[in-house]
């Protein structure tokens, strides 16, 4: 019988991999009598779900407004591409 | 605009900071937390695109290719970072606190319960910086595995090679991580924030 420590260990694991038949089977019993582990496990699911939706939205300014390019890197930048666009 | 959608050239590069830069460097500074790190990282990103400029697709969108730039040169980041720390501060991974659970093994305090269906927080602004908040709270080794497995969507053989650990070595630490998101996420958004309903 697993403990909560080590199915939570495999719950997240399942993510990761594939487990082995006899691990699944281990994990699938304990949570069938484990209301915590259950609830930890569609905690991670929605865990996963929100980081892919999350990745889904990286054009939109909303994420972190406030996290800008300070101006002295993008001139800095901007002179760079142009040095490099006149000595090509 | 003067070009036409269908057939998408490259702007002019002495544009490109002012019309990329933000959202490169949000989504750098999202992967590595450290804003010096991640200006470097789009400056590096923006002169290798001048470099092969002439590998621009029209396939894809200038933004999108740029963004595929900054990704390679993100994962270098890594695998830079990991050749200078001590290969033996992996062992750290499986040392980490485990507050949550007994002696026996069995929860100390069980996991809370969240909202019925939680997606629906998906469309509030704020619970998207909360999540941010969180993954920069990740100490840096987590963080980096996480980041390149969850964000990158790394394969774990792939993370493992990025990092040169073991793949047990990872899932323990990948394992930890997810562990204190969601115990930041109960602590920051499903346990106060949600039911103040801003």
């Amino acid at each position: 019988m697993l403990t909560c420590r080590e199915a939570t260990q495999l719950v997240s694991e399942s993510l990761d991999r594939k487990l082995p038949w006899r691990r699944r089977l281990s994990v699938a019993f304990h949570l069938s009598m484990c209301r915590f582990c259950s609830r930890y496990k569609g905690q991670m699911l929605f865990l996963r779900g929100a980081l892919q939706t999350y990745c889904s939205q990286i054009e939109e300014d909303h994420l972190d407004p406030e996290a800008t390019l300070s101006p002295e890197a993008c001139s800095r930048i901007q002179g760079l591409l142009q040095d490099t666009e006149n000595n090509s | 605009m003067d070009i036409p959608e269908k057939t998408p050239t490259l702007s002019d590069p002495a544009s490109w900071a002012d019309a990329h830069g933000d959202v490169l460097y949000r989504y750098a500074l999202a992967r590595v937390r450290d804003p010096a790190v991640a200006e470097d990282l789009v400056q590096e990103a923006f002169l290798a695109a001048f470099r092969n400029r002439e590998s621009f697709e029209a396939r894809a969108s200038e933004r999108t290719w740029l963004v595929a730039i900054l990704k390679n040169k993100i994962v270098d980041h890594f695998r830079k970072v990991r050749r200078e720390n001590h290969p033996e501060d992996i062992g750290d991974f499986a040392e980490m606190d485990d507050s949550s659970f007994d002696a026996s093994g069995r929860w100390r305090v069980g996991p809370a319960p969240w909202a019925k269906n939680p997606e629906t927080v998906f469309v509030q602004k704020e619970f998207w910086g909360v999540l941010q908040g969180c993954i920069a709270e990740l100490p840096g080794r987590l963080a980096d595995t996480f980041v390149l497995r969850e964000l990158e969507e790394f394969s774990g053989e792939e993370v493992c090679k990025v990092f040169g650990i073991t793949p047990s070595n990872l899932w323990v630490s990948l394992h930890r991580a997810r562990q204190r998101l969601r115990l930041c996420l109960e602590r920051n958004w499903f346990g106060s924030k949600q039911k103040r309903k801003d």
